[in-house]
């Protein structure tokens, strides 16, 4: 180790500045020790991680709204909702029935204006 | 190629220059007892060295964190005879660092913030040059005094100041810690003093009452 040398009257001055610091900064500092020391973490990290997790449940949070609304059907466009979709997914009905959906629907309207007395 | 990844890495995680240090063999043992003791000691001074640059006690206390968290995670196992100069050289990239990004929003939203000396390498030969003490330094209001005409220093004047005057180390050390060339180092210092003894002048003339 080499020997440090400096300007004595700088090192005087500077290090009347480190002992006139107040006791909450050093119990910050060395809480902050601590914290680094027993786990590597600092408070940043912590803080990084809380905004991760708030963000995540606001993203849920709309996804789920999202979907309860165009389940609602607040949809004026007509096209097929979120909420549609899935119930496509989950039926049990073949897709060729989905493909002529308007053919079947005529169908439908027909049979039933025969069927009528 | 294995110094390239290493370079990378490193700078990856914010710091820079590690060539010097990187080689040496690492010693396995981890001792916190060693580690909690000399960041008792550093992390003071380190606190008021970072605050002088950044003229903001939180984020003083924020970069000493981010600095020892760095340190333990990246030189807690190197001998313990060189976790000083390691040290100071990832408290300087972390207050660089801050500077920078303070320097980049204050650019963003158009406000004044003077970064030219920042980048300004110096390649003249310094010459031999002794700042000269002011007639009274051993007081309380001095001292604060004199943080506050440190704080008038460019960016890379303070901090070769600060690691030569303060901390004590020598030309080649500050060089590395800064991860500038030994010249650069040489010519910052000199500007530094030279600056300093110009607004150490004028400060014993404001104390005195009088004009310069």
């Amino acid at each position: 180790m080499k020997e440090k040398k400096g300007i004595p009257w700088v090192q005087e001055s500077l290090q009347q500045r480190v002992s006139a610091l107040d006791a909450s900064t050093r119990s910050r500092l060395n809480q902050n020790r601590q914290q680094v020391l027993a786990g590597g973490q600092s408070r940043k990290s912590e803080t990084s991680k809380g905004w991760l997790i708030a963000g995540g449940m606001l993203a849920a949070s709309l996804l789920t709204g999202i979907i309860v609304l165009s389940g609602n059907n607040l949809n004026p466009t007509g096209t097929p909702t979120l909420l549609e979709d899935f119930d496509l997914l989950a039926s049990n009905d073949e897709l060729d029935l989905y493909d002529n959906m308007p053919f079947y629907q005529w169908l439908d309207t027909e049979y039933n204006d025969v069927d009528m007395p | 190629m294995k110094d390239l990844l290493l370079v990378i890495i490193t700078r990856h995680i914010g710091l820079h220059r590690y060539d010097g240090f990187l080689s040496k063999k690492q010693d396995k043992t981890l001792n916190h007892d060693a580690l909690n003791r000399f960041f008792a000691k550093e992390e003071q001074r380190a606190f008021v060295m970072a605050r002088i640059a950044l003229n903001n006690p939180d984020e003083a206390l924020d970069v000493v964190q981010d600095s020892m968290l760095k340190h333990f995670k990246h030189y807690a196992s190197y001998p313990e005879t060189e976790w000083g100069p390691l040290f100071q050289r990832v408290l300087q990239n972390c207050i660089n660092d801050r500077l920078r990004k303070r320097s980049l929003t204050s650019r963003f939203f158009a406000l004044f913030h003077n970064t030219k000396d920042q980048d300004d390498i110096l390649d003249t030969e310094a010459d031999s040059f002794e700042l000269m003490p002011p007639a009274i330094y051993d007081t309380d209001d001095f001292a604060e005094r004199f943080e506050n005409l440190l704080r008038k220093l460019p960016a890379r004047q303070r901090q070769v100041f600060l690691l030569r005057a303060w901390e004590g180390y020598s030309i080649q050390e500050c060089a590395d810690i800064m991860g500038c060339a030994p010249g650069s180092v040489k010519a910052h210092y000199y500007r530094a003093q030279k600056k300093l003894q110009e607004l150490l002048t004028d400060h014993t003339f404001e104390l005195a009452g009088e004009t310069p």
